[in-house]
């Protein structure tokens, strides 16, 4: 496991602790954004990394908002 | 919201416009070619009129089994009796049946998809334009693919929306099911599921894999809403849900598919094992795995733009504001509306067509190779690419919506002499974004069939002389045939690399030019041997460029072949004539004489003169223990001679005919018998539905 791999961890663990979705979906637009400039320099190791985090993020963002969906009703 | 009138129009006008642009050879009057595009040559009409159900496939190679491929079927009868009966060419039936189709499910597509969100409103003509002219779409067009994958990919949102209004009405939400409606509701309901059923076989007609894909699309929407509105108090609405759902849908389509569907199982038919491992192993999955992940969450096809196989371009970051734009819509749900929950599972099923279409590449590729192993009908997936489509069935509502709900937002802080500029200003961007995007296509840059082909003389030439000959021969093309070669009932033409399984140049050449290659040349009833010329640069290649002088050792090669003759006459095609190649029927016993005839691939009269009980027929298709003869009533089964060929022992002496034939093409009338019947019992039952409904 990398560093960056903790940091992210980390990052869901403090965002699981607000439950909001939007955050998580913000964290994963905001890693794709930061991969457009590393995919034009050629960081590529980085960027794919982000790629990997965002849908991470996305993917937690649509299961809160389901749940949320949910138990609303 | 509604963009207004003239907007809308003018959008339209502009997708039009991009098409004619981007596909100029559609509104040309030449036959289109490039990539692996069927050139409907009229020797290939004739064929499909007359062979569009046939079990066994000869045209190939030795021929094999095509019981399990016949879900085209009828559309390649339809343009077999279109080319037959209307006396049109293979010019106007590939854009009557293919291309025009194609553009007519993009443009209804939109529609559909503005029924589930109407929030988008006008916005969903850019569902249309998000469908065809994104990365993948131009890839599999230039590809050559319109025929069967490119029209089951394009009619997958209608069906999919089809298949979610049939969810939605399906009475899992109880306050949707009051009982004074309940039986005009169940019938509705059964009108839609029938619906759903012809819709979905249309789709496994044009293609199987797409539409698998869009059944997996249809069952994560009903795990969704079973999770969100089952209880314990409405579980029994579960057996109505999955009835109307699943079974009648799913029950039409087998009905209607008979024709195929009955001889695959009953003769136990493997497609996917008939094809072999370079379909069905996971060495085969993780060779053709060339998107990364980044490559398609962005839609970006890992091949673009130059479509050469197996060169990968790096990742161009610009495609990443598809993803940005698209997630972007989680932003704007509010959790008040029922349409939300269609982004939630638009962005779900985006999510998990990138992840997908990545096939074994990081992260957690093994998930895909287990599926490949383990679930149902994944084996069909070498190409992961496929699930592009979930992405951009997903992003043609996302993006629309993001565009709408930022234009909403932008609108309350705007004044209000500006706001009518809003909207087309932000569709304005978006649509010079994907131009940029796409501008290879739109600057005439990308290949296959966007270039304008047409059949070199020198192959007309070719094509011509092996027509001219009325005996069966069948011509062996070095290393693989070129798309230009004529193929026919009585002239197949076969790949050498595919026939002796040796894919080295030098290798090849030795087996070929050996003395014992001769005799199987003459057993396999190749008559000639052809070294093509390769106008589009794909066969004779070094590092995945043209080698003019690999092209030249092929040639020089057979030169020397003592046994070879060469003709001349057909400028770079070179030709070589195998001396005393035998016929499709040969006896190693030079006692008897053979004479047959055959109208069809799976059937043959073969006469036989000064026959001996005991003594072998040879019928060089590849060996299938379903090739059966008959003599009399007695029944000969196939045994397996030489290099796989069939073979039938005569049993009795004297001259007769005996009858060869294919058994699983018995099963085919049957099958179609039950197709036709469902199709009319379909039907009238949509009709009586739908007087009682008025």
């Amino acid at each position: 496991m990398k560093p960056q791999d903790l940091l992210f961890i980390l990052i869901i663990l403090a965002l699981l602790w607000r439950r909001d979705p939007k955050n998580f979906v913000i964290s994963g637009l905001v890693c794709l954004v930061f991969a457009i400039p590393l995919f034009q320099f050629w960081v590529f190791f980085t960027a794919e990394r982000l790629i990997g985090y965002a849908a991470g993020f996305l993917l937690i963002a649509i299961l809160l908002t389901l749940l949320k969906m949910m138990f609303k009703k | 919201m509604n963009i207004n009138n003239r907007t809308y129009l003018l959008s339209f006008i502009f997708i039009f416009i991009l098409s004619l642009i981007i596909f100029p050879f559609i509104f040309s009057n030449r036959l289109i070619s490039g990539g692996d595009y069927t050139i409907l040559t009229s020797t290939y009409l004739q064929y499909i009129s007359h062979n569009a159900f046939s079990t066994w496939i000869d045209i190939y190679n030795f021929g094999q089994s095509s019981s399990a491929f016949l879900n085209y079927g009828p559309y390649n009868w339809l343009m077999g009796a279109a080319s037959q009966l209307l006396h049109w060419n293979g010019i106007i039936i590939e854009r009557i049946f293919w291309w025009m189709p194609f553009f007519i499910f993009a443009f209804i597509s939109h529609f559909e998809l503005r029924r589930l969100v109407p929030q988008i409103g006008t916005f969903g003509f850019l569902s249309t334009f998000i469908f065809l002219f994104n990365t993948y779409t131009l890839m599999l067009l230039g590809g050559g693919q319109i025929s069967g994958v490119g029209l089951a990919y394009i009619v997958m949102p209608i069906i999919l929306v089809n298949f979610i209004q049939l969810i939605n009405h399906s009475g899992l939400d109880q306050s949707e099911n009051p009982k004074k409606l309940d039986v005009l509701f169940k019938k509705i309901l059964l009108r839609k599921s029938l619906i759903c059923g012809l819709l979905f076989s249309l789709q496994i007609m044009f293609d199987i894999r797409f539409a698998y894909i869009t059944l997996a699309a249809v069952v994560i929407y009903s795990l969704l809403k079973v999770i969100m509105k089952v209880r314990k108090e409405n579980v029994h609405l579960l057996i109505p849900f999955i009835l109307y759902t699943f079974i009648i849908p799913l029950g039409v389509t087998g009905l209607l598919h008979s024709f195929w569907i009955v001889p695959t199982i009953l003769f136990h038919q493997n497609p996917i094992s008939q094809l072999g491992a370079s379909f069905n192993s996971t060495q085969a999955v993780q060779f053709f795995s060339f998107a990364k992940f980044e490559n398609s969450i962005s839609l970006l096809h890992p091949n673009w733009p130059q479509n050469i196989f197996g060169e990968v371009s790096f990742m161009r970051p610009q495609f990443l504001l598809l993803p940005i734009l698209a997630f972007s819509s989680l932003l704007f749900i509010k959790g008040k509306r029922k349409e939300e929950l269609y982004i939630v599972y638009f962005a779900l099923l985006a999510l998990i067509g990138a992840f997908l279409s990545k096939g074994a590449n990081d992260p957690f590729g093994g998930i895909y190779l287990w599926m490949f192993e383990h679930v149902p009908g994944f084996v069909m997936f070498r190409d992961p690419t496929k699930w592009y489509t979930l992405q951009i069935a997903a992003y043609s509502v996302l993006i629309p919506f993001t565009l709408y709900s930022i234009i909403e937002l932008a609108k309350n802080h705007i004044r209000s002499s500006f706001r009518k500029l809003v909207a087309p200003l932000f569709i304005m961007l978006f649509v010079v974004y994907i131009c940029v995007l796409i501008s290879p296509a739109i600057f005439g840059r990308l290949t296959g069939t966007f270039v304008s082909q047409s059949m070199p003389q020198d192959y007309q030439k070719l094509n011509t002389f092996i027509l001219s000959h009325d005996a069966y021969s069948r011509t062996l093309w070095m290393p693989f045939k070129q798309k230009y070669g004529v193929y026919t009932l009585t002239h197949p033409a076969i790949s050498a690399s595919e026939y002796f399984q040796i894919y080295n140049p030098k290798d090849l050449l030795h087996k070929v030019a050996s003395r014992d290659t001769q005799k199987i040349l003459q057993d396999s009833s190749i008559h000639y041997i052809i070294v093509p010329e390769d106008t589009e640069g794909t066969i004779f290649l070094s590092d995945r460029k043209f080698d003019k002088d690999l092209y030249k050792t092929y040639y020089s090669s057979l030169e020397k072949v003592t046994w070879l003759k060469e003709i001349k006459g057909f400028g770079n095609n070179k030709v070589f004539q195998v001396s005393n190649a035998k016929d499709h029927f040969w006896s190693p016993n030079n006692t008897i004489h053979i004479g047959y005839a055959s109208q069809q691939p799976t059937n043959y009269t073969v006469f036989i003169s000064h026959g001996s009980k005991g003594q072998r027929v040879v019928f060089s298709e590849a060996f299938n223990p379903l090739w059966q003869a008959r003599v009399d009533t007695t029944v000969i089964h196939s045994q397996e001679f030489g290099r796989g060929y069939n073979s039938f022992i005569l049993p009795k002496d004297g001259t007769y005919t005996m009858e060869v034939y294919y058994k699983p093409q018995e099963w085919i009338a049957k099958g179609i018998m039950i197709s036709l019947l469902s199709l009319s019992l379909v039907f009238g039952i949509l009709f009586i539905l739908k007087k009682k409904e008025h």
